[in-house]
């Protein structure tokens, strides 16, 4: 997945996608989290579902990259 | 002295809206994302495209000066279309942030591709589409606000179906791609058939549950 910075069209925070696994992976091993680190996760959560519809199609977009796109000349 | 500046200003205007011709053959990897959002994708994409360009820069140097010049500069070049002004802020900040604010992109405020046909038709290389495919009641989907982000109407298929035509129509022959978004609901197979219709063939190329749903990504190449 490419290195992206995120702005989101709703809340208009900045973040990468891979703060969203690596604060899953933090949140499971922690409990409780404090209401600050809550906050933060679920809205990372939040992002998440919010942006797998894109997530999907830009590894479908990655895929075609190491192929198509390196061994094919523009075709304009 | 009044008509002296008008005059100026109007001179200026009438150079700020020359248009120029496009370049032949148009040196770019040329992408289109239809609907850019937050701009992940639009970002995404060109950042990818930029890798295959200097791969393919990379190669032709060790080619001879016949396969380079037939490969091309291949600078890649996007342009995102969104109906919402606020999307068109959140991608320009995403793209920004992603270290692509001088790359040649451009965001363009119109109702899906249509307005780009008169001059990209036929002219583009990759186009992404992440359209409003949640299947909602048919009044959701002109409600405006965000709700056009997600309000795809019966079985999600009203943006979907309206946007084909042109997505289809802006591919270059001989290999210009789509890829786009669907989920099980809007009946992935019919979307196929539809762009097959439309001169650009294609397949499922991935498959994932996200929550409830389940995301199909199709692949369209324009023959």
């Amino acid at each position: 997945m490419a290195d992206v910075r995120c702005v989101t069209a709703v809340r208009g925070e900045t973040y990468e996608p891979s703060d969203v696994s690596e604060w899953g992976g933090a949140a499971a091993g922690r409990s409780p989290l404090d209401k600050k680190e809550l906050l933060f996760f679920l809205n990372l959560v939040s992002l998440s579902l919010r942006h797998q519809d894109s997530f999907a199609l830009v590894d479908a977009l990655t895929a075609a990259a190491a192929t198509t796109w390196l061994t094919r000349p523009p075709v304009l | 002295m009044a008509r002296k500046q008008y005059k100026k200003s109007s001179s200026r205007k009438k150079k700020t809206h020359r248009i120029h011709p496009l370049p032949s053959p148009f040196p770019f990897i040329s992408c289109v994302e239809v609907g850019v959002g937050s701009g992940y994708v639009s970002a995404s994409l060109l950042t990818l495209a930029r890798q295959a360009a200097a791969a393919r820069r990379a190669g032709a140097k060790g080619e001879s000066s016949t396969s380079a010049a037939a490969t091309g500069p291949a600078t890649p070049a996007l342009l995102a279309v969104d109906l919402s002004p606020a999307a068109m802020r959140d991608a320009a900040a995403t793209l920004a942030a992603t270290g692509l604010g001088r790359s040649p992109a451009g965001l363009v405020l119109a109702d899906l591709a249509g307005p780009l046909l008169h001059r990209l038709a036929g002219q583009v290389d990759v186009v992404a589409f992440n359209p409003p495919y949640v299947p909602t009641p048919p009044e959701e989907v002109t409600a405006g606000g965000i709700a056009a982000a997600w309000a795809g109407g019966d079985r999600g298929r009203v943006v979907i179906d309206r946007a084909l035509p042109s997505i289809a129509a802006l591919l270059s022959p001989g290999g210009g791609e789509a890829f786009i978004v669907t989920v099980a609901e809007n009946a992935p197979a019919e979307v196929l058939a539809e762009m097959a219709r439309l001169g650009a063939p294609g397949e499922v190329v991935l498959q994932r549950g996200a929550d409830e749903e389940r995301l199909v990504i199709l692949r369209c190449r324009r023959e």
